[in-house]
Parts: C-alpha cells; sequence; structure tokens
C-alpha cells in the first residue's frame, strides 16, 4: 500500500515505475484486464483496502481500570428507577427530597441514572446525591475531573491510620483537605497534631481551608495550636484562627477581645438625663429604653492586627477606619456577652443602638457576632431588624441585607421562622408596591426556610394562596401578587402530610383552565398566572408519587 | 402492553414531545380509556377532546388532534400511561372509532399485498423495458465518464485535492444524478468530507477511490456476477428496489427479532434511522433504514431492546443486511435478561420465559404458512460462519467482517454484539472496548453511560462497526435495555 500511496499521491504522470502490486491473488486478476496505469492504480489501491479491511486486527488489550467495588446499599426497584428518571428529565427541584428518602431506606441510584447526577451542579442537589451514589457512582466519579465533588474521602480510612497517614503526606490539596475534614470528626487531636506539624509549609490558600476544618469539634484543648496559628503570615489565616479562638469563651483571646469590646459599648439603662434627654425622648415618642454610648478605637497596635482585626479594606477613607475596626473587634463577641453585661434583652440594645450614629455598624457587627456564636436569641431580633431595614431603604444594600435575613434566618428555630417568614407568603401580604420586600430578597428567604414546612405553616401558605386564587380581583391584583418561582418554591416545600388534602383542593379544574380565557386570552399576567398554577399543581402530586413510592 | 417508559420516550420526534408526553401519562387526563390484544385507546382532554390510539403490534397511532408530530404527545402519554402502570389500562370492546381505524389499517395492508401480484400489463411492459434500457445506457456513459475523471485524479496526484474547494466534488456527484447514478452521486460526495480530515486522508481517499473503481468494474462485468452481487452492484451504482419487488424477490425469513439498536445520522440532504434486528434462531442480523428528509417524522419501525416474532424481507444481496418489517406476529415484548445467546460472561436465555437454542443452522424462512409463494428458501449456510449475531469476542467479530466482506466488498457498516467486553478511557480522552485480548476503538465522543452501566466489568455490547470504529448502541444491564445511543 505505501508504494501504491506514494504513487498516487505525487501521480503516476511523474512517477510510472513498475505497475502496482497488493501482493494478493487480486494482482493477477488486475494485471489479466490489461488496463491503463492508472486504472490498475485504482483498483489495485481498492483491492488492497478492502483485504486492508478483512485483515482488520484488533488493537492490543490494554490495562483494564480496577472495578467498581461491590455495592453495600440495595437497588433502587423498577419503579423508584422510572420516577427518578422521570424526575432527573424534568423535576430537578423536587428531586433533594425524592434522594433523601431513596438514601433514607437504603437505597441507591441505578447506573442509568449515575451520569446525570454527576453533572449536578446545585450544592444542595450535591449533598442530597452524595448518600445515594453508591459504590459505582464514587467509582465512576474517579474517571471524569469535572466529578471530583463525588469522590469523597473513603469512609473506611478512619479505622486505618496507615493509608490515611499515607493521603495526608501525598494527596492532593482537595483530598487532603476532605481527609483533615474527616478524620477531625473522628478523632479531633490526630487532626490537630498533623496540622500542626505541617501547616506553615503549606500556601496560604490552603493553609486558610486546612485550618477551616478545625470548626469541627472545636475545644479547649485546640488553644494552643490556634494561638500559634495568630502568628501566621496571612491576614485571612490569622483572622480565621481568631474566630475559632472567639469561640472559645476560656481563651485568651477572648478575653483580650471582650476587654476591648467593653471600651468601646457602655449602656445608661436610665437614658440620657436633662433636658437633652427630654427632647430626644419626645422626638422619639417616648424612647426610654436606656442608651448606649459608643467609643470606636481610634488607633489600633501589632496586637490586635496579631488577634485576627484585619485592617480597612484599600481605598476606604480614613474618617471610616474607627468604624470598621469596631465591627471586627464586636463581631468577635458573643452577643449574649451584651445582654449579661447591660442585664437587658436584645431588643432593648438593637432599639438603642438606633439612637445612635453608630447604628448600621452596631447591627452589622452583632449579625456577623450572632452568626459566628450561633446565637437564636438574637437572631431573631436582629432578623426582624434587617426586614424593616429591607422594607425601608433603597437597592443600595440589597445584597447584605439578603445575605443576613438569609443566614439569620437559619439560626431562628423553625417553628419561629415559620412565623416570621409565613405573612411574607401570603399573597395578600405582598400586593401593595410600596412597603414591600424587593422581589430577589422575599424568594431568598422563602427558599431559605428549611423545608418541609411545618403542618400548621403549609396549610396557612395553602389557604392564603387557595383565597386568593379563587377570589382574586381582575386584572391589576395579578401583576404584583407572588411569582411563579415563588410559587414553586412553595410547592416543593410544602409538608409531605399536606400533600394528600391538598391535592383534592387544586384538583378542581378550575383557574387553570380559565385564567387564560380571561380578557380574550391576551392577559400576559393571567397566562403566567395559569402558568404557574398548573406547575404548582403537578409539583404537587409529583410529591406526592414520590412520598409513595420512596418512603418507607 | 408490555414496553417500558424509556422505550415509549424512544419514539419520541423531540424532546418537547417527550416531556409532553411524560405530563399526560396521568390517569386524571383520560377517559374512555381501554386496550385489547392489539390496540390501546382513550380520549384525552386537552383544549378539546382527543380520540387517541395505538396499534400494539408496530406502534403505529392515529390521534384526532391537530399537532402534525408522529406521534404525537397524547399517543405517548397514553403509552407511557400504560408502560408506567399496567393494570389502570382496563381490557375491553374497542369503540368504534377504534376499530374502524383498524379495520382500515387492516384493508390498507391487504391493498398493499395486492400490489404484489404481478399488475403491469402487457401493454406496459415494452414501454418499462424501453424506459430500463434508456437508463441503463445512461448510467454506463456516466461511468464511462467517471472512470476517466478518476484516472485523471490518479494521474495527476492526489496531494493537490486538499486545496479543492467543495464544488470540485459537487460537480462531479451532480454529473452521476445526471446519468441517473446516485449511489455513486453519493459516494463522491462523502469523498468530500475526507482530504484534510485527518493525518491519514491520503490513505484514506485513495482507498475509498479504489473501493469506488472496482464498483464500476464490476458493473463493466456484472453479466459475470452472481445474481446476488449483481443486485448488490445494481443497489450501491443508484438502481432502488420499490417495497413491493422487495418483498418479490428477497428473502423472507420469520424469526423472533432482537432489536439490539437504533441511532439517527444526519446526512447532507436528511437523516437516515438506522434500526439493527438479529434474529434468534436465524442468526441473521437485519438493517431496517429509513429516510426522513425536511424534519419529517420516522414512520414507526422497531423499538431498540424489544423482541418481535417477525417476518422481515431482505434485500437481495450476496449478504442479505437490508430489510422491511413484512409482517408482525405480535406485539413486541421487551429485552429482559442478556441480550442474545450465550456468551463468556453469560448464561440464561435471553428472553425471559422463551427457551430456544442461541441459533439454528436451519433457518425458518418460508415454513410460515401466510408465507407468499414467492418467497425464496432461506440460503443455506454455515452457522458457525453466518451466525454473526450471538454475542462474540472481539477477535471472531473481525473474522466474521471478513467473511462478510469476501461475498459482498463494499459493505461498510457492522451489527456486533460484544460478549463481555469491558469500555476502557484512556488518558487522551479517546475510548475503547477490550475484552480479554483485543481491544477495538469507540467513536470519538464521551462513553459515560456505558462505562457507568459497566461498573469496569465485562458486558455484552451491541455496537455498530464502520471498519474504523465502535458506535455503542445498547446494553443489557438490571435486567432491562439500555440505549446508548441518543439524539442531540
Amino acid at each position: 500500500m505505501d508504494r501504491l500511496l506514494a504513487a498516487a499521491l505525487v501521480g503516476t504522470a511523474r512517477r510510472s515505475d513498475a505497475p502496482p502490486r497488493t501482493g494478493t491473488p487480486a494482482d493477477r486478476l488486475i494485471g489479466a484486464l490489461d488496463l491503463s496505469l492508472e486504472r490498475t492504480t485504482l483498483l489495485a489501491a481498492g483491492a488492497a483496502a478492502i483485504c486492508a479491511q478483512a485483515g482488520r486486527l484488533p488493537d492490543p488489550a490494554p490495562a483494564r481500570p480496577a472495578a467498581a467495588p461491590d455495592e453495600t446499599l440495595a437497588g433502587a426497584g423498577a419503579g423508584a428507577t422510572a420516577l427518578l428518571g422521570d424526575l432527573f428529565a424534568a423535576h430537578v427541584d423536587v428531586l433533594p427530597e425524592a434522594l433523601t428518602l431513596l438514601a433514607r431506606s437504603g437505597r441507591r441510584l441505578p447506573p442509568s441514572l449515575l451520569v446525570a447526577a454527576l453533572g449536578a451542579a446545585d450544592p444542595a442537589l450535591r449533598a442530597a446525591l452524595r448518600p445515594v451514589l453508591g459504590a459505582r457512582g464514587r467509582w465512576l466519579a474517579a474517571h471524569n475531573p469535572a466529578w471530583r465533588w463525588a469522590c469523597d474521602v473513603d469512609p473506611s480510612i478512619g479505622s486505618d491510620p496507615s493509608r490515611a497517614e499515607v493521603i495526608w503526606q501525598e494527596g492532593s490539596p482537595q483530598q487532603r483537605i476532605a481527609l483533615i475534614a474527616h478524620v477531625r470528626g473522628s478523632h479531633p487531636a490526630q487532626a490537630r497534631t498533623w496540622l500542626a506539624a505541617t501547616l506553615r509549609r503549606e500556601k496560604a490558600d490552603l493553609r486558610h481551608d486546612l485550618l477551616k476544618c478545625m470548626a469541627v469539634n472545636l475545644s479547649p484543648d485546640d488553644e494552643p495550636f490556634l494561638e500559634s496559628v495568630l502568628d501566621d503570615r496571612a491576614e485571612r489565616v490569622r483572622v480565621l484562627a481568631a474566630r475559632l479562638l472567639a469561640r472559645l469563651p476560656s481563651s485568651a483571646l477572648a478575653d483580650r477581645t471582650r476587654e476591648r469590646a467593653n471600651c468601646i459599648i457602655s449602656f445608661d439603662r436610665d437614658g440620657r438625663r436633662g433636658a437633652l434627654g427630654r427632647i430626644a425622648r419626645a422626638i422619639h415618642g417616648g424612647h426610654n429604653g436606656g442608651e448606649l454610648s459608643i467609643a470606636p478605637p481610634h488607633d489600633v497596635d501589632g496586637r490586635w492586627l496579631r488577634d485576627g482585626i484585619a485592617a480597612a479594606p484599600q481605598g476606604t477613607p480614613e474618617v471610616e477606619w474607627p468604624a470598621w475596626w469596631m465591627r471586627q473587634v464586636l463581631g468577635l463577641v458573643p452577643p449574649s456577652h451584651w445582654s449579661a453585661r447591660f442585664e437587658c434583652d436584645p431588643e432593648t440594645l438593637i432599639a438603642a443602638a438606633g439612637h445612635t450614629e453608630w447604628e448600621r455598624s452596631l447591627i452589622d457587627a452583632w449579625s456577623e457576632a450572632a452568626l459566628l456564636h450561633r446565637e437564636p436569641a438574637w437572631a431573631g431580633t436582629l432578623w426582624d431588624w434587617w426586614l424593616d431595614e429591607a422594607r425601608r431603604t433603597t437597592q443600595r444594600h440589597e445584597a447584605l441585607q439578603q445575605r443576613m435575613l438569609v443566614s439569620l434566618l437559619l439560626l431562628i428555630p423553625p417553628p419561629q421562622a415559620e412565623r416570621r417568614v409565613a405573612p411574607i407568603l401570603m399573597a395578600e401580604q405582598s400586593l401593595g408596591r410600596s412597603g414591600g420586600l424587593p422581589e430577589p430578597i422575599r424568594r431568598a428567604m422563602i427558599a431559605a426556610l428549611p423545608a418541609p414546612w411545618s403542618a400548621g405553616c403549609s396549610d396557612l401558605v395553602l389557604d392564603s394562596l387557595h383565597r386568593f386564587v379563587t377570589s382574586r380581583p381582575r386584572g391589576q391584583a395579578l401583576q404584583t401578587a407572588i411569582w411563579p418561582q415563588q410559587l414553586q418554591i412553595v410547592a416543593a416545600a410544602i409538608a409531605p402530610s399536606c400533600l394528600t388534602d391538598e391535592l383534592a383542593l387544586w384538583q378542581t379544574p378550575d383557574y387553570a383552565a380559565e385564567l387564560p380565557d380571561r380578557e380574550g386570552g391576551r392577559d400576559w399576567h393571567a397566562q403566567r398566572w395559569a402558568e404557574a398554577l398548573a406547575r404548582f399543581v403537578e409539583t404537587l402530586r409529583l410529591r406526592r408519587r414520590i412520598q409513595q413510592e420512596l418512603a418507607g | 402492553m408490555t414496553l417500558d417508559a424509556e422505550q415509549v420516550l424512544a419514539l419520541a420526534p423531540d424532546t418537547a414531545s417527550a416531556a409532553a408526553g411524560r405530563k399526560l401519562a396521568a390517569l386524571d387526563t383520560w377517559q374512555v380509556l381501554g386496550r385489547n390484544d392489539v390496540a390501546i385507546w382513550g380520549e384525552c382532554r386537552g383544549s378539546a377532546l382527543y380520540q387517541t390510539r395505538a396499534d400494539l403490534r408496530d406502534l403505529s397511532s392515529r390521534c384526532s388532534c391537530p399537532s402534525r408530530k408522529l406521534p404525537c404527545k397524547h399517543v405517548l402519554g397514553l403509552l407511557l400511561l400504560a408502560a408506567g402502570s399496567p393494570d389502570v389500562v382496563p381490557l375491553g370492546e374497542p369503540p368504534a372509532w377504534v376499530s374502524e381505524w383498524l379495520a382500515k389499517r387492516a384493508g390498507a395492508a391487504r391493498a398493499r399485498e395486492a400490489r404484489l401480484a404481478p399488475s403491469a400489463s402487457d401493454a406496459d411492459a415494452p414501454q418499462a423495458a424501453k424506459r430500463a434500457g434508456r437508463r441503463l445506457s445512461l448510467v454506463r456513459e456516466g461511468i464511462d465518464a467517471l472512470d476517466l475523471w478518476l484516472a485523471d485524479l490518479v494521474r495527476h496526484g492526489l496531494a493537490g485535492l486538499e486545496l479543492q474547494p467543495a464544488s470540485f466534488w459537487e460537480k462531479q456527484a451532480a454529473r452521476l444524478v445526471d446519468a441517473q447514478a446516485p449511489g455513486l452521486a453519493a459516494r463522491i460526495r462523502r469523498l468530500a468530507g475526507i482530504p484534510g480530515a485527518s493525518p491519514d486522508w491520503p490513505e484514506r481517499l485513495l482507498a475509498a477511490l479504489g473501493r469506488l473503481a472496482l464498483l464500476n468494474e464490476a458493473f463493466r462485468r456484472l453479466d459475470s456476477l452472481d445474481p446476488a452481487l449483481q443486485a448488490d452492484v445494481r443497489g450501491l451504482i443508484g438502481w432502488t428496489l420499490k417495497e413491493e419487488e422487495v418483498l418479490a424477490h428477497g428473502d423472507h425469513v420469520r424469526d423472533t427479532w432482537l432489536v439490539i439498536g437504533q441511532w439517527i445520522e444526519e446526512e447532507d440532504r436528511g437523516r437516515a434511522q438506522r434500526t439493527w434486528l438479529l434474529g434468534r434462531r436465524s442468526g441473521r442480523g437485519a438493517l431496517i433504514l429509513q429516510f426522513s428528509f425536511a424534519g419529517a417524522p420516522f414512520p414507526p419501525s422497531a423499538v431498540p431492546g424489544t423482541a418481535l416474532d417477525a417476518t422481515l424481507a431482505f434485500w437481495p444481496s450476496a449478504n442479505p443486511q437490508r430489510a422491511l418489517i413484512q409482517q408482525r406476529h405480535s406485539a413486541p415484548i421487551p429485552i429482559t435478561a442478556a441480550l442474545y445467546g450465550p456468551s463468556s460472561t453469560q448464561r440464561a436465555p435471553a428472553l425471559a420465559g422463551r427457551t430456544s437454542p442461541p441459533y439454528s443452522a436451519v433457518p425458518t424462512a418460508g415454513a410460515g404458512t401466510d408465507a407468499p409463494a414467492s418467497v425464496s428458501a432461506c440460503r443455506d449456510a454455515d452457522p458457525a460462519e453466518d451466525a454473526w449475531y450471538c454475542a462474540t469476542p472481539i477477535v471472531a467479530f473481525l473474522a466474521r467482517v471478513a467473511g462478510a466482506l469476501a461475498r459482498q466488498p463494499w459493505l461498510d457498516r457492522f451489527p456486533c454484539l460484544l460478549s463481555g467486553v469491558v469500555p476502557v478511557a484512556s488518558d487522551g480522552g479517546s475510548w475503547l472496548v477490550c475484552d480479554a485480548s483485543a481491544a477495538l476503538p469507540l467513536v470519538s465522543g464521551d462513553h459515560w453511560s456505558l462505562l457507568a452501566h459497566s461498573g469496569g466489568r465485562p458486558i455484552d455490547l451491541a455496537a455498530e462497526w464502520d471498519g474504523q470504529f465502535l458506535r455503542p448502541l445498547g446494553l443489557v444491564s438490571d435486567g432491562s435495555y439500555h440505549r446508548l445511543w441518543e439524539a442531540r
């Protein structure tokens, strides 16, 4: 073939040596035809190609990768497989619920759904997927770098220290972080010893990520190590160490920070006396909840910086530095410290903060501190403040407001959280454009409310929604009512126990069919509503199917 | 009704229809729901009341909705409903709008069979012979011109062809269309894609040109060829057979056909759907090749992952491969265990509840009482050579490819059922499957589903081999068939 190819490439006009041969019996046949050199060349090439195709040898077998380990979980079963296939194809929003039930019954995903599962990007969905991937899923994930999230450290290493040690010494950064997080859960001291021995030698980003694992099982035993990390070269590592130490009430850093904070805030329970106080009370409508005095630090020294008080970001005007430092210090002190020190409740202190020029800084810092120290008592009151703020102000602080409202909500015990968010959910409450919450914030909060909601809350919301839909005013009202996306969140969060009854209610073939026809079927909002309602009902039905197929 | 949801969804003409069908697969959207052995029906309440019915034997369907998709979402919903929970569709007597439709279909089938009878009157015969003679001389002239053109290419060398515009090839293809040799024209169009496409393009181009030259030479000596090979050569040049002619002249084989895979190839002027079947007793492979233009849906053929008792009529050929379904004898049933026959990893008979040898040396063609008189006896063949289609190791499969090429040298696609192969992804992103001693490369792209199903263990894989790469089409695991090829 090579000689044939060479001749054909340059052209027989230029290279016409010996008649082409294939070395097969075809040569004799072709020769007998007595054709031109070109035709002979082509026929020989054709014969050679067919011979080569017929004589195609397989490639040598390569080394095979190790096969997937045996499964420890049961298979999903035919019904669940079909249902999950539907969900992966068209209803990812209710997938986490189904996966949780699947995991609870000790089952795993079928292989046919693993590729779709590993392609998931949403963190919540990934968390729900991890327990149901099975040995096959974790094995598969190891073959594709994009699926690394699914190959956790093998849980069995906890009982095999030598293997863990090898990963710690030789593994990739992700593997090492996952390993430390895992070991920290079961053997906190071991993880600390490893970190203490090698942390200095790592790069700053990795130091930070490794140190984050210390948050698990934090104890006073960790103080000496964390105190030594306060001398770290990188500011973000120091800040992280300080935040960890601040969570240890008996630590020296907690003491130092409390002292600094005590110098900043003082409180007079009886409020300002004298004429000025009376004027203030008159202006603020009889306010007599006491008075906060704030003295922000005007300079900080190296010891402050060592204790995780970050320097103000570049470009911050010098006049704003004291407020910045103050927020850093107060953000480390548990808010309950103030309730105890001034012997009053969070409401009083937060109200008093409103009468100082430092209100925003104080609330910012207290909110950060409530999040750091996970204090539900303060979280509720602070959340109320942020809600008022979000209703009041323009969009300038929307991102911060949303972050605070969502993360504080997660600290509040679910029944109280539901009591706070339910009114926002009610359609009637959200009609007016003024005084309403910005749309993204409202949606974020509804989504943040831990699902499934309680039966009570679910009923309340469904009732209200049903009332609104059945008695809705024509035209205008539809524009500002709950938006379709929110309806989807509601559908995914309704308590499983409410699904049966609600289905009967929503099945009534009314709104979905009748809405689009109103005013010639051209009402865009009505159209949106009808679609959203149809999707809402569909999701409720699907969730009912999930409960029937996967629960128990 | 025994199709599963995956198989029903495989019928959907597009994803939108599949999604809409899923929504309609709820009991409360249907009334007058029923089924019997041959059909399923129901009335669906949409923006109006639609009457939906499907013939379970070949999955053809009809719906009174205005949708032009085939099957429409109502049909898909109805079939999905039955697939999800077979018991919700009660057995019953079909209403008039169903039985009338079935009767009409039966009538059309009878009419088609009647057409088979030689109907051309004697008066037409001279006319037809004259037309055929005219075409033959046109084709001969076209092939002479093509040979001159080919010789020119070789005389001046292939090296310069990389720079030729598409029109260079298209012009020659158009000449062959004028010469009424569309098969050759299509070959020329395929040549256009070779130069510059890969490092070894000169070799591939020369091989393709050589095959083309051989075809021309074979046509010149048509009379000296075996009649079956004559049919192949005429078909490759561009003489097409009407369905009636295939039914009249081709082998008829009744068998339990396993539908091992299906895929749709985008071609420059439309789409080609290839459905591969293999006969459980005859050991034959069959290709149902359908074309669609301008996005039209494909007519119903066979659902991958099912087995159907049917009589196929094969296009006459030295190595019969392309076929059409002449008659279905029962509704398809899903393949549940191993795809087919014994293999290195398997074990049980392929179909639950049926036991028969993996293949038999005695084909059953013509055995059916309903077979037309014109059925020719199935060629006696050595089963070891001819029964390609029982799952095999890679080496044995390639030996069968060689055997088929010896009979029909222009074959370019081969169905295969490889036994006990393991998919392997190389670091470079290319994939292959291997058994204990050999490996074959897979078509480019990711094959994660295949890897997920195998878990690194040997599986039986249904695939199509094009001489260079394997295209995985399906496999059976966890007791059901899984399609591996999906439309974009």
